[in-house]
């Protein structure tokens, strides 16, 4: 099989030694800061089942909490629009945008603005867009796509970064962190100061009080949700709880997960535009609530679980495939564990197969998870509907010779006659593959890849049963 | 009348649900409507704080802020307060243009500083919100004395000592871009505000009958520490977008 551009991306970042340093240095940085965060919640670890749990319950009801939480945003002056697609939302945000004579717009980060290719396309319809996050900010600069959820340019080096402003800023050179973030942030408070129309994302919703919330450390959502005229939100239908109590819980699991903090830096509650004639803050405020896939997963009860996710990207910092490959290899807007099964359920199984293949089973995922979603298990499931095939999930069997190798191989092991027969003959076989005494250097055909970064041990001359039958035998004699 | 995309996506989510109750549910049936025994317990807590206690609270509040870059400062009144202030005024650098100015809350704790008194010797005006902004043009002015000014001097609902998180909530007198915009923040609160952890500042919110009258606004915001990043090769650098110095004033007497 020709290799995919799955698997030349992911080469290309294993031979990338400025990117292999950067994830490192993150894994260990914010993957053991959650792991001990964990530990230190007065409640202990199992806040995070109780967070799973929290998270369960608002899914089995997300009707009745979505239309809770759009009756008391409209109450309070807010427009909500529900839209079952990616550009379904994509055209309320540019109708909105002509609606209020936008030019400018400035955008916090937003994992589902990147799902649904909102930049594009509303720089395609005139609107000029410019994010705000400061990695986010890099990466747009340059041209890229975010490589982590919450560190979008950890790919760049500060020289890299140095470069890039020199070129598009007109700043002379610089590789000092302080003195870029203060380029960046003069270039910035500007746009904010211009804009028209702030976009942001919506980490939880609290459907109780009627709120939206917002995170952030660097304070751009605020800025990109307090100073411009009109705000837009964007919000996958899955991300809400119940009631502020829910809410307290799951916002300190996001904060640790996402960022080792006990608490993030700028936390926001917006339910609404500002009173008009009364407070600052945006004139109005649409919230557009997106479902581009979930619907489907939320239908099969295998997968519900994975609309748990809070998108804190803690699974990418402990992930042995990501902390190699990085974020572009996965060539969606979520990497990592929770890319290699979310992407498939949203844009095809069969399509995005290279992600949830190319991960390890290992399991480290699951425990760095603060609500702790089994995704090790929904691996497998896919795997499963790949090998096996799945018509309600449009899947057809990816190699039927390998599916037909199976087969002959479970027939195979069924009779000990059958097997220590085939045992003979490999081990006659074997004699002819190229390698060392002991080892084998190259298989043919389909075991190609086996032997690709390492090399295979020979058959040893006696099978286990054959050498404990003769130990057995002599042992008794003894 | 409800729009129709909005039904039919509700429907269509009713539908993936698989329901197998159909009668209708409202929120109530899913969330707590009353306080348990350990929301009424906490409550109780909060409300006959001591004084000794409270200060217990400031303690820890020192020490959090010493981990996320916020400076406590402790007072005894507002006169001290103001003589601090203007202190830090003196000394520190206007970032957006050359003129100082500071802007503020039109809330009794941080008129009580008597601010302008205290820094028009400094030739520093103090430009407070109003609490009637809808008259003529006063949120522009607003907007461009917040644009302009490097320090922001706002009150506070409450203060979590944990984790030194401000919280505030949007009322008139008390805008957003006041805590926002300038280059230095500066936050007074009384002793009696400063809670222990996130879980009673929720407890409050959703048990205490004010609270609940009252809301949480139209944006309620939770602010720990100065804007900062890391965005760059993981090193910390303060003054991203917001605030790049956040300090905390917490006046005792």
């Amino acid at each position: 099989m020709k290799p995919s551009s799955y698997q030349h991306r992911a080469q290309a970042a294993i031979n990338d030694p400025v990117l292999q340093r950067a994830l490192a240095n993150l894994q260990q940085r914010l993957g053991r800061g959650a792991a001990e965060g964990y530990r230190r919640f007065p409640e202990g670890p199992e806040l995070r089942l109780k967070g799973h749990a929290i998270r369960m319950k608002a899914i089995e009801n997300l009707d009745i909490l979505l239309d809770a939480l759009a009756d008391k945003i409209e109450k309070n002056g807010g427009h909500v629009h529900f839209a079952a697609d990616g550009e379904t939302a994509v055209k309320r945000c540019i109708e909105i945008a002509r609606r209020h004579d936008v030019f400018l717009a400035v955008k916090g980060k937003s994992m589902l603005a990147e799902e649904i290719g909102l930049n594009p396309a509303l720089e395609a319809a005139g609107i000029e867009t410019v994010e705000t996050d400061l990695g986010e900010y890099i990466v747009q600069l340059a041209g890229e796509a975010p490589s982590h959820i919450i560190a979008p340019a950890i790919h760049k080096t500060r020289e890299a970064v140095g470069r890039l402003f020199a070129d598009k800023l007109g700043i002379p050179y610089t590789d000092d962190p302080p003195t870029l973030t203060l380029a960046a942030r003069r270039v910035l408070r500007n746009k904010f100061l211009d804009a028209d129309m702030g976009i942001s994302g919506c980490n939880l919703a609290c459907a109780e009080t009627g709120h939206i919330t917002t995170v952030s450390n660097e304070g751009n959502i605020r800025m990109a949700t307090t100073l411009p005229r009109v705000h837009v939100a964007f919000m996958g239908m899955e991300r809400i709880v119940a009631d502020l109590k829910d809410h307290a819980i799951l916002f300190r699991l996001l904060s640790m997960g996402a960022a080792a903090q006990e608490m993030a830096g700028y936390v926001s509650y917006i339910g609404g535009p500002a009173e008009q004639g009364r407070t600052d803050g945006p004139e109005a405020f649409h919230l557009i609530i997106v479902d581009n896939g979930r619907s489907r997963i939320l239908a099969d009860p295998d997968f519900r679980e994975m609309l748990c996710c809070i998108r804190c990207g803690a699974c990418l910092n402990m992930c042995p495939v990501y902390g190699k490959i990085g974020g572009h290899a996965y060539g969606s807007a979520y990497s990592g564990p929770v890319g290699a099964v979310v992407t498939p359920l949203l844009t095809g199984i069969s399509q995005a197969s290279d992600l949830c293949l190319g991960e390890s089973l290992c399991g480290a995922c699951m425990p760095a998870c603060p609500v702790n979603i089994n995704i090790p298990r929904m691996l497998l499931l896919l795997r499963a509907k790949l090998a096996e095939g799945d018509a309600s999930w449009n899947v057809s069997i990816r190699s039927r010779a390998e599916q037909a190798a199976f087969t002959a191989w479970s027939y195979l092991i069924r009779s000990r006659f059958v097997y220590e027969m085939f045992l003979k003959g490999a081990s006659i076989g074997q004699q002819l593959l190229p390698g060392r005494q002991n080892m084998i250097s190259r298989l043919p055909f389909a075991g190609k890849g086996w032997t690709q970064s390492r090399d295979l041990r020979r058959l040893a001359p006696q099978s286990f049963i054959q050498r404990y039958r003769i130990e057995r035998a002599s042992g008794k004699k003894r | 009348m409800r729009p129709h995309g909005r039904v039919e996506f509700i429907k269509h989510v009713k539908r993936a649900l698989n329901r197998d109750d159909p009668g209708i549910r409202s929120l109530d049936d899913i969330i707590q409507c009353l306080p348990d025994a350990d929301d009424t317990r906490l409550l109780e807590k909060i409300a006959n704080r001591g004084k000794k206690s409270h200060l217990a609270l400031l303690e820890r509040l020192i020490e959090a802020g010493k981990l996320v870059n916020v400076g406590i400062m402790v007072e005894k009144d507002a006169d001290t307060a103001a003589a601090s202030i203007s202190k830090i005024a003196a000394e520190k650098c206007a970032e957006w243009g050359d003129q100082k100015s500071v802007v503020a809350w039109d809330h009794l704790l941080v008129k009580r500083l008597g601010l302008s008194a205290h820094l028009s010797p400094l030739d520093i005006p103090v430009y407070f919100a109003d609490r009637q902004p809808g008259t003529a043009g006063r949120l522009e002015v607003l907007r461009r004395h917040a644009e302009g000014a490097f320090i922001g001097v706002t009150a506070a609902d409450y203060c979590i000592a944990e984790t030194a998180t401000l919280t505030m909530k949007t009322l008139p007198g008390q805008p957003r871009s006041v805590s926002l915009l300038p280059s230095i923040h500066i936050a007074v609160i009384r002793l009696e505000q400063i809670l222990s952890n996130l879980n009673e500042l929720y407890t409050l919110l959703k048990w205490n009958p004010t609270e609940r009258a009252e809301g949480i606004t139209r944006c309620m915001t939770l602010i720990t520490g100065p804007s900062k990043t890391a965005d760059i090769e993981a090193t910390l650098v303060h003054g991203a977008h917001g605030p790049r110095e956040l300090t905390i004033v917490v006046l005792t007497g």
